[in-house]
């Protein structure tokens, strides 16, 4: 079968109920254009819609989502603060010549930490970084006290709501003792190099500790942005400098040398974050 | 070799080589209606971009993930067709030049039709006019190619994908395979320059063998055009292994060629040629 267009996703969509198996009674949210309002991602497409006076994200799978009814069942007993728990609907809509399934959740007010991250970038604002680390230390430390782990934390799934509570989005990659072992977890960007296919509680730990050794790069020097915001990615070689940056912080050195390790585990994480932020 | 991440930093390019020859004024039927070859061409393309255009999307902005190309060969010579060389993404997604409204009947699983007219931004109008100059696209694409790996050594390769429907007019088969043999040692410290042909069928020729995306260990095509093509084409990396044993079957590694393909697969197969615009992270 060929791989489906975000394009022809979108005429599915324009073709309302009579596309979906299940899924009655929304109305899209659509530009000028009537072109559907939406954000790409590595295998799928998130629309909006409003259901019922309900503001609702639509995510639709562009490839087919393994485990995905185990998933859905498993996410309904995560803690909302943490994470945005979706609706999975298996094989749901219909696109060219195959159904794909689909994600319903409620829409989360706010700002991807990605956008807010370029934001400060480009506004010289170490003060929104500074909040911006304390916010996803304080998220990421109540994660790694649960079992079960995200599995895809960037920047691009954590939303920032208007008060500043965080929360992750995209359940895809979870990781739980109670979930099956699934291959390709993640974005490449924030896994350790020699992951590979490892599947326990410390896959996470490489994305967190990547996340936080950039915002405090950045709010020491953001000259270091060169397009990627995750200036501490050892590709875009500014280690040294970062070193040279963070001199006198053992904390954060600690935390440096476990991201440019072998080992994609960092096991006192945890603690190495409550230094970080003096807790 | 080809494991780099598209990233703002390393992105990516595409360069599509475009066939606007006289040939292409032919009709066709595509998407259920009558058109030409050069109609459904332009429409083919124009998809691709608005598909770049949508993997790029994220919050509230178009990451700069790609560079384009547009190659157009007729007459004498080859042109670029979207202003000069490369084009950033971003860019692409202001450059529109029209909006061409087209009738779609969309199936669904119960049997029933429904109609509707989908809007479609156009950057590549429809041209059919000419000779072949595929020599002159094939030497535009190496100096454009050349250029931008230097610019962006730690990228993904470029792909360049050529869609024709005949032979070359300004080069001897020799010489066409010369001027691909440079293009593809053209590259980053990632791997060489990706070439992959598609040529369209001619239905007036259909006891031509048809290829897809042929296995390596295949016998080679005994058609001197294909056999040409087949011989240009790049051998596709491992990237590409899933998506096209999951469409057309067979055996890793692939060649990047589909030879005698009818026109209503030409989408799916620009779709799998650009498979790395599905991998930005």
């Amino acid at each position: 079968m060929r791989k489906i267009l975000i394009n022809e996703i979108f005429e599915s969509l324009s073709c309302g109920e009579k596309a979906f198996r299940s899924l009655r009674n929304f109305t899209l949210l659509c530009d000028e254009r009537g072109v559907p309002r939406f954000m790409a991602g590595r295998n799928s497409v998130v629309v909006q819609m409003h259901k019922q006076g309900v503001l609702y994200g639509l995510k639709c799978y562009t490839s087919q989502l393994g485990c995905g009814e185990q998933i859905g069942a498993f996410v309904k007993t995560l803690p909302s603060n943490l994470i945005i728990r979706p609706q999975i609907l298996s094989e749901e809509l219909w696109v060219v010549d195959r159904f794909l399934s689909v994600a319903i959740y409620p829409w989360v007010d706010g700002h991807s930490a990605e956008w807010l991250i370029r934001k400060a970038i480009h506004d010289h604002d170490t003060a929104l970084l500074a909040t911006l680390e304390e916010g996803f230390i304080d998220l990421v430390v109540n994660i790694l006290e649960q079992e079960w782990r995200h599995g895809d934390i960037k920047a691009e799934n954590i939303v920032v709501r208007p008060d500043g509570e965080m929360v992750l989005v995209d359940c895809d990659s979870l990781y739980s003792p109670a979930l099956p072992k699934r291959a390709n977890l993640g974005t490449p960007l924030y896994i350790h190099p020699l992951r590979k296919d490892a599947y326990d509680s410390h896959i996470d730990d490489y994305a967190i500790a990547l996340i936080v050794l950039s915002l405090e790069a950045l709010r020491r020097d953001v000259s270091l942005f060169s397009g990627e915001s995750m200036v501490a990615l050892p590709s875009e070689g500014n280690s040294e400098r970062i070193r040279e940056l963070f001199e006198g912080n053992n904390a954060l050195l600690e935390l440096l040398d476990a991201l440019l390790s072998d080992d994609y585990k960092i096991p006192n994480l945890k603690d190495i974050l409550k230094c970080i932020t003096h807790r | 070799m080809y494991n780099a991440q598209i990233t703002r930093r390393n992105k990516g390019a595409i360069v599509i080589l475009l066939d606007r020859s006289g040939s292409m004024a032919e009709e066709v039927t595509f998407e259920g209606r009558i058109t030409t070859r050069a109609e459904a061409l332009s429409e083919c393309v124009n998809a691709l971009l608005e598909e770049i255009i949508n993997r790029s999307h994220r919050d509230r902005y178009i990451g700069d993930y790609f560079d384009v190309a547009v190659i157009g060969y007729a007459g004498e010579q080859a042109e670029s067709l979207l202003g000069s060389g490369f084009r950033h993404i971003t860019e692409i997604d202001t450059m529109a030049t029209s909006t061409k409204f087209i009738p779609r009947t969309h199936t669904l699983p119960d049997g029933s039709r429904i109609d509707t007219i989908i809007e479609r931004r156009e950057w590549i109008v429809p041209f059919a006019k000419g000779r072949t100059p595929m020599g002159d696209a094939l030497r535009m694409a190496r100096r454009m190619v050349t250029a931008w790996c230097r610019r962006h050594p730690e990228s993904f390769p470029p792909i360049v994908i050529n869609i024709t429907d005949g032979e070359a007019t300004d080069a001897t088969p020799e010489e066409i395979a010369t001027l691909a043999a440079r293009l593809r040692q053209a590259g980053t410290n990632d791997g060489n320059v990706l070439l992959m042909n598609i040529h369209i069928a001619d239905f007036d020729n259909l006891s031509v063998e048809s290829l897809k995306f042929p296995s390596e260990n295949s016998p080679i095509p005994t058609n001197r055009h294909s056999k040409l093509l087949y011989e240009i084409s790049s051998t596709l990396p491992d990237l590409y292994n899933e998506v096209i044993a999951d469409s057309n079957g067979g055996v890793p590694p692939f060649r990047a060629i589909c030879y005698n393909t009818p026109i209503s697969e030409l989408i799916g197969l620009l779709a799998i040629g650009s498979l790395p615009i599905d991998h930005i992270i």
